[in-house]
This record gives C-alpha cells, sequence and structure tokens, in this order.
C-alpha cells in the first residue's frame, strides 16, 4: 500500500477505472480521496483503505474522507464511513466526511446527517480539524 | 523431466482437461477426479478438506483410500496441523515424517501414512480448501508429483467455486421466496399489492418486505434494507424481519419497535447495516403510526391529488447502534381513497441521474388506484425496460372504505 513515504498510499489502479481511492497526512490530518462509483463491489477497496489508515492512528488528529470526486454512493459506502467513524471514535480522532449536495443528501436521507459530520469542501473540514 | 515424467504430466494434463467432468455434480467430479490422481499418482490416499462457512474451520469432504475422514467429519483449524498448515500459509507442505507433533488429525497416522503433500485450493485469491496426497510407505514423492498436484487443485478450485456460488444463490433465492409473503393479509377496508424484483447485479439481495395483521385491528406494513446481498444479506434479513415480527407483537410504537431492533441487530448481529420503514395502521382510526430508520419516506396520495411524501424524519439505519438519542415517530391519517406507497432505494437510485429528480418522478408517478394498479404504474414509469442493478421492494396499502 505505501509507496515509501511514510503515511502516504499511492493512487490504486482499477481495472474497472469505477473507484480509486488513496489517502495522505498533512498536519497530523489523513485525507482520504475517493473517486468514482462506491457500489458493493468497490465498497470493500474503500474499507481497506480507512482500516489501513486506522493504523496509523496514534500518530493522527483527525481523519477527513473527502467524497468530493464521488459519482455514486451506495449504502455499502455508508456502512463503510459507519464503521469508520466508530473506529475514530475509539481512537478519539475526529472525522469529517467532504461531500457534495447529492453525497451529502443521500447521508441525511439515511438519517446518518447526526452521526457524520459533513463539510461541503475539503478546506472547511481541514480548517475545523485543525481548529480543534 | 524423464519420459515417465512427460507421459505422467500428459495424463494429469488430460484428466484435469477432461470435458466430461463438466457434466457431473461436484461430488461426483471430486470422487472421480481422487480416484483417478490416486491410480496415476501411485499413491495410497487422496484428500479434500474445504473451509465451512466460518473460513476458520477445514472438513473433510471427498476422500480416495481415506473415507473415514469423511465419514467422521473430520475438522481442521485453519492454522494447526497439516492441512491447517497448507490452508493457512498457502502454499504446499510436504511432511516426511507423520505423527503427533506434526499433523492434527490422529485418522491420518493410525491409517498408517508416512509421507504427506498438500498443496492449496485457491479461487480468484480466496482459500476454498485443501487437497492432499499420502503414501503408508516412507517413499518420497517424485519430482513430478509434487509438481502436477497443483493443477489438479486448481481443477477443484473451479468446481467448488462454481459450486459454491451456484448453491449459494440458489440457497438465498430460496430463502427470500420463503420468507417474503406469499399471499398479504385480507383485511376489511384496506387492499394491498407488493413487488419484489432481484436486481440485475446482485441478484437477490437484502431487500424484503412484510405486512400482518395486529391485534386491535391493527396493520403492521413493513420495508427494509440490509445492505449487502446474496444469501448472506438474506439470512440477516430473515433474522431482522422474525425479530421486527415478535417485537411488533409486544410494542405498538414503531418507533419503540425499532428501537428494540436496533438494539438486538446492533448487538448479535456485527457488521450488519439495514434501513427500515415501520408503518402500523389502525384500520378503525384511518390513522398510521411510522418510523424510519434510514429508510426513504413513504408516499402518500389523496383522490384527485398528486402524491406527497409522507413528513417523516428518518432516524439512523438500523445496526452499530446508532440513534444514541432514541427514536422517533410520525402519526398521520388516512382517509378513504388514500394510497400509500412504500419502497426501498433501489426503485430510485440510479447511477449519473440525481436522487432528488428519481424520487420527484417517483412522488409524481403515484396516483390512487387499485394497490395493483399503483404498483404496476410504479414499476413501468421508475423501471421501464431497463433491469435495475439493485433489487427492489414495493409495498402499496389503499383505504377503500
Amino acid at each position: 500500500v505505501n509507496d515509501g513515504e511514510p503515511g502516504t498510499s499511492a493512487p490504486r489502479p482499477d481495472a474497472g477505472n469505477l473507484m480509486s481511492v488513496r489517502h495522505d497526512v498533512r498536519d497530523g490530518a489523513a485525507v482520504v480521496h475517493v473517486a468514482g462509483e462506491v457500489d458493493l463491489v468497490t465498497a470493500p477497496r474503500l474499507v481497506d483503505e480507512l482500516i489501513s489508515v486506522g493504523e496509523q492512528f496514534a500518530a493522527l488528529r483527525a481523519l477527513v474522507v473527502d467524497l468530493s470526486d464521488v459519482t455514486f454512493f451506495a449504502s455499502a459506502g455508508l456502512q463503510a464511513l459507519v464503521e469508520q467513524q466508530q473506529r475514530c471514535r475509539d481512537a478519539k480522532v475526529d472525522m469529517y466526511v467532504v461531500a457534495d449536495r447529492t453525497v451529502a443528501r443521500t447521508i441525511d436521507m439515511t438519517g446518518l446527517g447526526d452521526v457524520l459530520t459533513v463539510r461541503a469542501s475539503l478546506a472547511e473540514a481541514l480548517e475545523k480539524s485543525s481548529s480543534r | 523431466m524423464g519420459a515417465l515424467g512427460r507421459e505422467l504430466r500428459l495424463q494429469v494434463l488430460e484428466l484435469v482437461t477432461d470435458g466430461a467432468l463438466l457434466d457431473l455434480d461436484f461430488e461426483k467430479l471430486l470422487e472421480l477426479l481422487l480416484h483417478r490422481v490416486r491410480d496415476l499418482l501411485e499413491v495410497d490416499t487422496v484428500t479434500v478438506l474445504l473451509t465451512d462457512s466460518s473460513g476458520e474451520r477445514l472438513v473433510a469432504k471427498a476422500s480416495a483410500g481415506l473415507d473415514e475422514e469423511v465419514y467422521q467429519g473430520v475438522r481442521v483449524p485453519v492454522g494447526s496441523g497439516f492441512a491447517g498448515r497448507v490452508a493457512q500459509t498457502q502454499e504446499p507442505v510436504l511432511i516426511e515424517r507423520v505423527d503427533e507433533s506434526t499433523v492434527v488429525n490422529p485418522l491420518l497416522w493410525e491409517h498408517g501414512l508416512r509421507v504427506l503433500y498438500g498443496v492449496p485450493i485457491v479461487a480468484q485469491g480466496e482459500l476454498l480448501g485443501v487437497l492432499h496426497i499420502g503414501r503408508t510407505e516412507a517413499r518420497a514423492f517424485a519430482d513430478e508429483t509434487v509438481a502436477l498436484l497443483p493443477l489438479v487443485a486448481d481443477r477443484i478450485a473451479m468446481a467448488a467455486h462454481l459450486h459454491r456460488s451456484r448453491s449459494e444463490q440458489a440457497a438465498a433465492t430460496m430463502l427470500v421466496d420463503s420468507l417474503l409473503p406469499s399471499r398479504l393479509p385480507v383485511t376489511d377496508g384496506w387492499d394491498l399489492a407488493a413487488r419484489y424484483v432481484p436486481g440485475a447485479d446482485t441478484g437477490v439481495g437484502g431487500d424484503w418486505y412484510d405486512v400482518f395483521p395486529l391485534p386491535g385491528g391493527r396493520l403492521g406494513v413493513v420495508i427494509g434494507d440490509v445492505v449487502g446481498k446474496g444469501l448472506a444479506a438474506a439470512i440477516v434479513m430473515g433474522r431482522l424481519r422474525s425479530a421486527l415480527r415478535a417485537y411488533a407483537l409486544e410494542f405498538g410504537d414503531p418507533a419503540e419497535v425499532l428501537g428494540k431492533l436496533d438494539r438486538k441487530a446492533s448487538y448479535f448481529e456485527h457488521q450488519t447495516m439495514a434501513t427500515v420503514s415501520y408503518a402500523v395502521i389502525d384500520t378503525a382510526a384511518h390513522r398510521v403510526d411510522l418510523a424510519l430508520a434510514g429508510h426513504l419516506p413513504p408516499i402518500a396520495a389523496l383522490p384527485g391529488e398528486e402524491g406527497t411524501f409522507v413528513p417523516a424524519v428518518s432516524g439512523p439505519p438500523v445496526g452499530y447502534n446508532l440513534a444514541v438519542t432514541g427514536r422517533r415517530g410520525t402519526r398521520f391519517d388516512v382517509p378513504p381513497g388514500a394510497v400509500l406507497v412504500f419502497y426501498t432505494d433501489g426503485l430510485v437510485e440510479r447511477r449519473g441521474e440525481d436522487l432528488d429528480e428519481r424520487m420527484d418522478k417517483l412522488r409524481s408517478s403515484v396516483r390512487v388506484g387499485a394497490p395493483e394498479t399503483v404498483c404496476a404504474g410504479v414499476m413501468a414509469t421508475m423501471v421501464g425496460t431497463q433491469a435495475a442493478t439493485d433489487d427492489i421492494a414495493l409495498v402499496v396499502v389503499r383505504h377503500t372504505a
């Protein structure tokens, strides 16, 4: 997963090009970038990436899951976020989800608006995470 | 490789590529393969163990020469003993001294086996089991034997994978068929219709609906969606369905029922998330109590009017103990002539299409009418001639009296 630089993973090549996921770490905040379609087929790779970020929690203050480039977000993706939210809570790491209107709407409609902390942009999430 | 080795290689290749194997069911295929391998490789025993549903144990499935393993239901934990080591490392293991220190299963040394060689059975990176051969004389396996056994394991992997996915699909389909109501309850003044369509990509999944009469002239209407697909999702769905029915008998308030269901699912069903809508219709008072757990709101339509979303606030889905501040319900009236439409997200979610637009399309397609007609109309509008990738459940209730 790691390409040499600590705490940074290379974008994963994807045969179907349906979803890509990678993460980097800056100033104690890990940012997981997700792009494309998150569904039952692709969600397991998102889960793997989130778990591998979870292994670095001791060195982290915050985690941002950036879904700005996600075009389709099914319930399997919501479940991945909920599980990560619980890992973050246990590790006392703040978690933020960056979502545009479409994904934010899915989160809201699923009654997860109070469970997940959603921000409209990565800049906003990082700002919030550093002011805590 | 000498001439004998080349001859053996050819024979094993012929065996694993034999088209006749395709006509056999999995058990027969194993029996034939194992007996032929025993003869070709001049060994005394050939045995296949397959992983159980937990993936943590190997269970003896078929054998040539060591049938008692199968008869006695031998089980080996992945990671311990000879076969367990092959499974854990997914690498071949050769044992040239068979005793308690190298092998867990006493049948192997009691049978007098002196040398053993095992290879993993792997399909698409997933461990399905272990194939091993044994000899009662302390004669080492020839190099070609060691080289050829993985070819047989690959043939078995192909068959086991196909067998497993076909059986799972059949079991999931039968389970869902048995759990969805074959006939909807008949209640004076309230007509019902429903649809369930498996997803084109996901097959049968975690969607379900349930309608049952409750004491006191009430009618329970459930629609839900377990995240996941196939047999695993169908099994969880079955448990949630039963648990919800049990709580529905004990508690009148749908919000309380979903709270209990959530507690049960969070405690017993790890890594399960489900959305559920539960409505209790008071058939005498023409009133509905509704609670939503992560589920999309039902649509109500009155005669002469377009459908509207029932203004209900959804709590979080069931599972993971997410409803820390409790669950709340909504109460609304359903006057005579009104229609209620409950559905799962498979009906509205489409790749590349806006969810709100799809929701609005659904809402405006709902008109009062006979429930069967409403179902047909909704499916025609929302699905049309394009199969949905995810499964769909739909329940329509009309208040006639």
